[in-house]
């Protein structure tokens, strides 16, 4: 291993420098953010891109990118809203490269709950492969509206920031997915296919 | 299918449990209503698997992800601080090529007349130079100490 010299000294030392100042957030700050985040992020992430990428290579990409960005964020819900809206970009891109046809058979997979203990937990275990079905039918864009406004229950506001569009198209988008999806919903033989 | 003014309600009802009088107002209108029992339907699926998606969501712990950030920001962070050293030596390598072709040119005046060269064969000896003598000044500028 050569030795360092000063001007490697100066590089590294300017390199820190560099770090410090290009981040979004100190660490202390970050965990808290990450903390409160993360979970609803990888949910997201993993319906609506499924079990053919990486989900955890999209989480840590999306708080990169976020701590590299530099925005500023009028409240913590913006802050949030940004967050999910690099998390959407990439899952985009990961569409773009891949392309794989979103299989059924490997969404069911992704959500098999194993062995169900009661009739209940079993009724709940089907009805979540029926949606994973479902969801897998859809576009993406549909995907991530319906996961949006349902599972996490953001507003057509916060939803039209997340995914670039107009607020006042939300509602029509999301009643013609929502009608999709419960289409998908009542035909439990013709899902699978 | 059409819209149904009592949507919002419901959906309110779904996500947040609202208040017990309400509720059961709203139970009866599911019985009657095509849509908003379809939109209960969707809505409850949702949040059941939402509630199993975060339950088993692997995710790495923050440190980890801040470690991970952290290390890229630095290795972008040398590679935007080493950019401009790089430009500057290939432009000084150009500039070197340049000089020497203009001092060349000007020491060739001075030399007695030859007799005419075609244009071409002189192109062609300017070119030849330049792809010997250019490619070694950039390796010669950038090779490291």
């Amino acid at each position: 291993m050569r030795e360092m010299t000063l001007t490697d000294l100066d590089r590294l030392s300017a390199a820190t420098v560099e770090v410090e100042k290009t981040l979004e957030m100190d660490e202390d700050a970050f965990r808290v953010f990450y903390d409160r985040t993360a979970r609803p992020l990888w949910a997201y992430l993993s319906r609506i891109v499924g079990p053919a990428h990486p989900v955890e290579d999209l989480l840590q990409e999306t708080y990169y990118r976020f701590l590299r960005s530099g925005a500023v964020h009028e409240s913590d819900d913006h802050r949030r809203r940004y967050l999910f809206r690099i998390a959407t970009n990439l899952a985009h891109d990961a569409y773009r490269r891949r392309r794989p046809a979103v299989d059924p058979a490997q969404m069911n997979r992704a959500t098999d709950p194993g062995d169900p203990g009661s009739a209940g937990e079993a009724d709940r275990a089907a009805r979540r492969v029926d949606l994973s079905r479902a969801l897998a039918k859809l576009k993406p864009r549909q995907r991530e509206l319906l996961w949006l406004a349902y599972a996490q229950g953001s507003s057509h506001e916060e939803i039209a920031q997340i995914l670039g569009l107009k607020t006042g198209s939300i509602k029509l988008l999301l009643f013609r997915a929502r009608r999709r999806l419960a289409l998908l919903l009542g035909e439990p033989n013709k899902v699978g296919q | 299918m059409k819209e149904c003014s009592r949507e919002d309600e419901v959906l309110d009802m779904l996500q947040s449990g609202g208040r017990r009088g309400m509720e059961m107002a709203l139970v009866e209108h599911l019985e009657s209503c095509q849509n908003c029992a379809e939109l209960a339907r969707v809505v409850r699926a949702f949040r059941q698997d939402c509630e199993q998606a975060r339950d088993n969501a692997r995710i790495p712990s923050a440190g980890v992800v801040w470690w991970r950030a952290s290390i890229r920001a630095r290795a972008d962070a040398t590679r935007v601080v080493d950019q401009p050293m790089t430009i500057a030596q290939a432009v000084s390598a150009v500039a070197v090529v340049a000089l020497g072709s203009a001092l060349a040119g000007l020491a060739w005046e001075s030399f007695p007349p030859l007799p005419p060269l075609p244009i071409s064969l002189l192109l062609v000896l300017a070119i030849a130079v330049c792809l010997l003598v250019a490619p070694l000044a950039l390796v010669l500028a950038l090779v490291r100490e």
